[in-house]
């Protein structure tokens, strides 16, 4: 009896010895026993702990101060505790590492994209509940303000998006902030963008046309001013063209015309612009501000 | 300080590199001109900025070869240091300096 508890005792040790701890394993001889606990604690909070592992021995081997590893850590379990997902703090550090940002810029970034998050995922969840759906909803909201549009022009999509019937919001939400992102993306100046995609939730564009708009923004903005494209698009929104008649004759120029809102600007039937798609188009790329 | 300095060394141009992105079918290439670069290497949020090394096409070119079908950001490392191409639509990176951005349909 006493030789198989023996044997049972040194299998186990030996099975334990074999799978190793992957904390002890994975950092570095140097990792002081607070680290440890903290990584082990990430990997409690949720995260995978080949990431967990592989985050912290990132920030160790660029000789980062512990005490910045920690706050680190202590940011991805904050975002974890409010429901936010680690894997885009994950990805900031080792997009950090790579580009060779000092230990605080890291930490302070890590914070600024936690906080982006947060903003993004209480927003979505406003919309039409929890759940996976308001998440893919938050990631989306989270891009468009990473890509220049700022929070109270993103509150003020949400807003708009309230106005319409709660079927298929997300989708919808998602259309709109993936537009947001793309104009941001461009360098049209935030405010610009939130009107515009509040024009088109105004005139009751659906998911699939602001696809559409997105697409045809991308394909103007190649070759024109991005700004002028948008907000010629939002002119000819608000004086109710539809969609097909958005890129009428105003690809005339970049810098467009005086046109004021609620004249000949592509809101009519016909259309003779080079578009050719139904837009009456004269004076139409206009920027006329008001 | 040390985010301006690293703002200017993401935004100065590499030594006559040009930048060019290219749909075909389902992948897009990016393709980095440069007579001035030794070593270049990639990362993008598509696994998390792990940074690749590209194999050089010939003496000036180098070439990545992504899907097509998904949004992405990126950058380039060339001889060590962080850079960004002059590409169309961007987004902040959050330490005082930027990546590309490339969406389907571009």
């Amino acid at each position: 009896m006493n030789k198989l508890g023996a044997i049972l005792f040194m299998s186990l040790l030996s099975g334990s010895m074999l799978l190793g701890d992957p904390v002890d394993e994975g950092l570095s001889l140097q990792a002081t026993e607070q680290l440890k606990v903290h990584t082990r604690a990430m990997i409690q909070a949720g995260v995978a702990s080949p990431d967990a592992v592989k985050m912290t021995r990132a920030m160790e081997d660029r000789q980062f101060p512990v005490a910045e590893i920690l706050r680190a850590q202590e940011t991805v379990m904050k975002a974890l505790r409010e429901g936010l997902p680690a894997g885009p703090l994950l990805s900031k550090v080792q997009e950090g590492v790579a580009k060779g940002v000092p230990a605080q810029d890291l930490t302070r970034a890590m914070e600024r994209t936690r906080s982006r998050y947060e903003h993004a995922y209480r927003n979505a969840a406003a919309l039409a509940g929890s759940g996976s759906e308001a998440n893919r909803t938050g990631e989306v909201i989270a891009e468009a303000t990473a890509a220049g549009l700022a929070e109270p022009d993103a509150d003020r999509i949400l807003d708009r998006l309230r106005t319409r019937t709660k079927d298929r919001i997300h989708l919808l939400a998602r259309e709109c902030y993936l537009t947001a992102k793309v104009m941001a993306g461009h360098r049209v100046p935030s405010e610009a963008v939130a009107s515009t995609v509040c024009s088109a939730l105004q005139s009751g564009y659906r998911a699939q046309d602001l696809e559409t708009l997105r697409m045809m923004f991308m394909k103007r903005a190649k070759l024109e001013n991005p700004t002028q494209v948008a907000m010629q698009y939002m002119k000819r929104i608000q004086n109710g063209a539809p969609l097909s008649g958005l890129d009428g004759n105003g690809s005339q120029g970049p810098a467009g015309g005086a046109s004021k809102p609620g004249g000949s600007n592509g809101n009519g039937p016909g259309g003779n612009g080079p578009g050719g798609n139904g837009s009456s188009g004269k004076g139409a790329a206009g920027n006329g501000k008001g | 300080m040390k985010t301006l300095l690293l703002l200017l060394a993401l935004l100065a141009p590499a030594a006559g590199a040009e930048h060019l992105v290219i749909r075909d079918g389902r992948h897009v290439r990016l393709i980095l001109l440069s007579s001035e670069a030794s070593h270049v290497q990639f990362a993008s949020s598509l696994d998390g900025f792990v940074v690749h090394d590209v194999v050089p096409k010939d003496r000036k070119t180098w070439e990545v070869r992504l899907p097509s079908q998904k949004s992405f950001k990126y950058f380039y490392r060339i001889d060590g240091k962080p850079w960004i191409p002059d590409c169309v639509c961007r987004e902040s990176d959050d330490f005082g300096s930027e990546n590309c951005v490339y969406e389907p349909g571009m």
